[in-house]
């Protein structure tokens, strides 16, 4: 304690302001010509590397048409199973090869990366909204709501995952919308008990009870006090659910009631090229490592959207 | 300060306040376990004035204070708070009517929000209660700032970014805001510097004439407590043990546990310090779990006789306007009979 009052206190002597800051003419010289987070950026090697490659998977979602070589549906069965052009018997038209039915690779990674993008960050936002919605009232509530909630989210949890979303997609038909809905309702599971625990122990604080000792009411008290503070653990478990939506569309297309054809996504790809693995290596790796470096893009812009956030991490790094 | 024709501003009638501590295998024994952190209190505040409370760590001073500012529902007993009862209202009501008892808080560093800024933090009781808004709520918060002692450039930065007496001062400025009648000062110098205690403490008294406020102020430092209180209460194991002006609290203390704490404080004087005699009390606070019965005191109490071990002693007033619970009070302090 003593020490972070001594530590307070020659912040406050280089910035020549005497005990009580009655020097006015200092506080101009705080100002920054850029925004705290974009500094941050700037000194944050991975929350570089993570705007860049969830930038690019951006960009190539967008432009697939004029990147891509091919059509991604377009059969070529004179040309199936090429192999990759560093490869004996690979040619520059389909630079990452062909598939089972002369499909070309890269064609297909580029347009599959719409699909997968859309699902695994929409399904995320719904679910994150959903389970922070329950965990917040389920946190600051208690009591029988609070119950309620957890004994619904134990239940979910006890329930295979897969089960729920094939019963769903069954029911509705497969569709991204579909898709989307499903994951939203299953994956928020993780947030609403991370954010109901973080709530039990945030809402003891002292600045919650002095809140509560002003007369703040409790919606605003769960809005400014309790929401801020969850949200770097949102942060970090939306990033990795991203990159197990992802996966989970994959799951369910590989069942036949995922995304359709001739529509294509990264985890259709994985699931059809795995049956040729062993001779054709390349039809599910590459998918395998666009949705890889997808995933830890997002985990890496995670982390530093967690760090920004945090005003007390501002300018340190 | 205090006449006896005066209403009191805070009553506080025989609150308790216990905590159960059975734990989770409470059905199989018997007799479910409390602690008693507040056990039978009766106060009352008068208007304009600093009652000061103070005790060793675990005596229920702060509860005491949760309780007077609505963080905590007694058990037992009710608050009355210019005469109308506190813990009977529906949380709506009390919501506000919490603008007129504030509390600061003892930890500058936990009881501000880290992710809001100095505008916002003082800005909150303004919007909470709809007193303000737009550049009314700017012109206020710059008061507040003014009246508190921070420069108002600082307006826009964030807790971490000021020392520990400037925390403090946020937190005065929060509690002002809403222009209260009773402020509650939980231990609010504790956490300080010696050097800033004394400004804090300055502070609050010149904020006490400027806006006629009236201050419970709790700690478990006597020199803060002298420095600022009117009336002081003296509070062991859940109980007030001894109430009292300042002045004769200091100079004339009627109950033994007051007389060990007074002989405990440190003399700035080396040579009065070596030849001063100390009262040592024997043992440890006992666990407000198991209680003693009799006076809670008389385990330690270096005149404890047969009585104190049997009948709990009441709260009786003294000719000079002290009140003391104890069935033998001191005439005076070892130091004035020798």
């Amino acid at each position: 304690m003593t020490q972070a009052v001594g530590k307070a206190d020659c912040l406050m002597d280089g910035d020549k302001s005497d005990y009580f800051g009655r020097n006015e003419a200092e506080s101009t010289s705080q100002k920054e010509d850029k925004p705290g987070w974009l500094r941050l950026l700037m000194l944050s090697k991975t929350g570089l590397a993570g705007m860049a490659i969830v930038g690019t998977a951006i960009l190539v979602a967008i432009f697939a048409p004029v990147i891509a070589p091919h059509d991604p549906a377009a059969i070529d069965l004179a040309s199936m199973f090429a192999p990759p052009m560093w490869l004996d018997g690979g040619s520059l038209s389909h630079p990452l090869g062909t598939d089972n039915l002369g499909r070309d690779v890269l064609s297909r990674i580029l347009y599959g990366s719409r699909t997968s993008l859309i699902v695994g960050v929409c399904a995320v936002i719904v679910a994150g909204c959903i389970g922070t919605l329950l965990g917040l009232m389920a946190g600051f509530y208690g009591g029988w709501i609070g119950n309620a909630i957890m004994r619904v989210t134990d239940s979910l949890l006890a329930l295979p995952a897969m089960l729920i979303m094939l019963v769903i997609v069954g029911v509705f038909g497969p569709s991204l919308v579909t898709l989307i809905f499903v994951m939203g309702c299953t994956k928020w599971v993780p947030f609403t008990r991370l954010v109901r625990g973080e709530v039990l122990s945030l809402k003891e604080r002292d600045y919650v009870r002095a809140a509560h000792s002003i007369g703040t009411p409790n919606s605003t008290i769960i809005l400014r006090h309790l929401l801020p503070n969850v949200l770097s653990t949102i942060i970090v478990v939306s990033t990795l659910s991203v990159g197990t939506a992802i996966i989970s569309e994959s799951s369910l297309s590989f069942l036949g009631l995922g995304i359709q054809p001739p529509d294509v996504s990264w985890g259709y790809m994985l699931s059809e090229g795995q049956t040729h693995l062993s001779t054709s290596w390349w039809i599910a790796t590459f998918p395998g490592i666009a949705l890889s470096l997808t995933v830890i893009g997002f985990i890496f812009l995670g982390d530093w959207l967690r760090d920004a956030t945090d005003p007390r991490l501002q300018g340190r790094a | 300060m205090n006449t006896v024709e005066q209403t009191p501003l805070l009553e506080l009638k025989g609150i308790k306040k216990y905590f159960d501590v059975s734990g989770d295998w409470s059905w199989l024994s018997a007799q479910p376990k409390y602690l008693k952190a507040i056990d039978g209190i009766d106060l009352k505040v008068y208007p304009g004035e600093t009652l000061g409370i103070v005790g060793e760590s675990g005596c229920g001073k702060s509860t005491t204070g949760n309780v007077i500012a609505q963080l905590l529902n007694p058990t037992e007993g009710d608050v009355l708070f210019e005469g109308e009862s506190l813990c009977d209202l529906a949380p709506r009501v009390l919501r506000r009517r919490r603008k007129d008892f504030q509390m600061i808080f003892q930890d500058p560093f936990s009881s501000l929000n880290p992710r809001m800024r100095v505008r916002d933090l003082i800005a909150e009781p303004l919007r909470s209660h709809r007193i303000a808004s737009g550049k009314q709520l700017h012109d206020r918060v710059v008061e507040l700032m003014k009246a508190v002692g921070l420069s108002p450039s600082f307006i826009d930065r964030f807790p971490h970014e000021f020392s520990g007496g400037q925390r403090q001062r946020i937190g005065i400025a929060r509690a002002l805001a809403l222009q209260p009648k009773l402020i509650v000062c939980d231990e609010v110098v504790s956490a300080l510097d010696v050097s800033i205690q004394a400004q804090i403490l300055n502070l609050l008294s010149k904020l006490q004439k400027e806006f006629d406020l009236t201050y419970i102020f709790i700690s478990h430092g006597l020199p803060a407590i002298k420095h600022i209180s009117d009336r002081i209460a003296v509070m062991y194991l859940g109980r007030i043990v001894e109430l009292a002006t300042k002045e004769q609290l200091f100079s004339r203390p009627r109950h033994p546990y007051t007389e060990a704490l007074l002989s405990a404080v440190p003399l700035p004087d080396p040579e009065a310090a070596r030849t001063r005699k100390w009262i040592v009390l024997q043992g440890d606070i006992p666990s407000p779990v198991n209680t003693p019965p009799g006076c809670s005191f008389h385990t330690r109490c270096p005149y404890a006789r047969d009585k104190c071990k049997q009948a709990v002693p009441t709260m009786q007033a003294l000719e000079d306007g002290h009140a003391v619970s104890c069935h033998f009070p001191l005439e005076g302090p070892y130091w004035l009979q020798q």
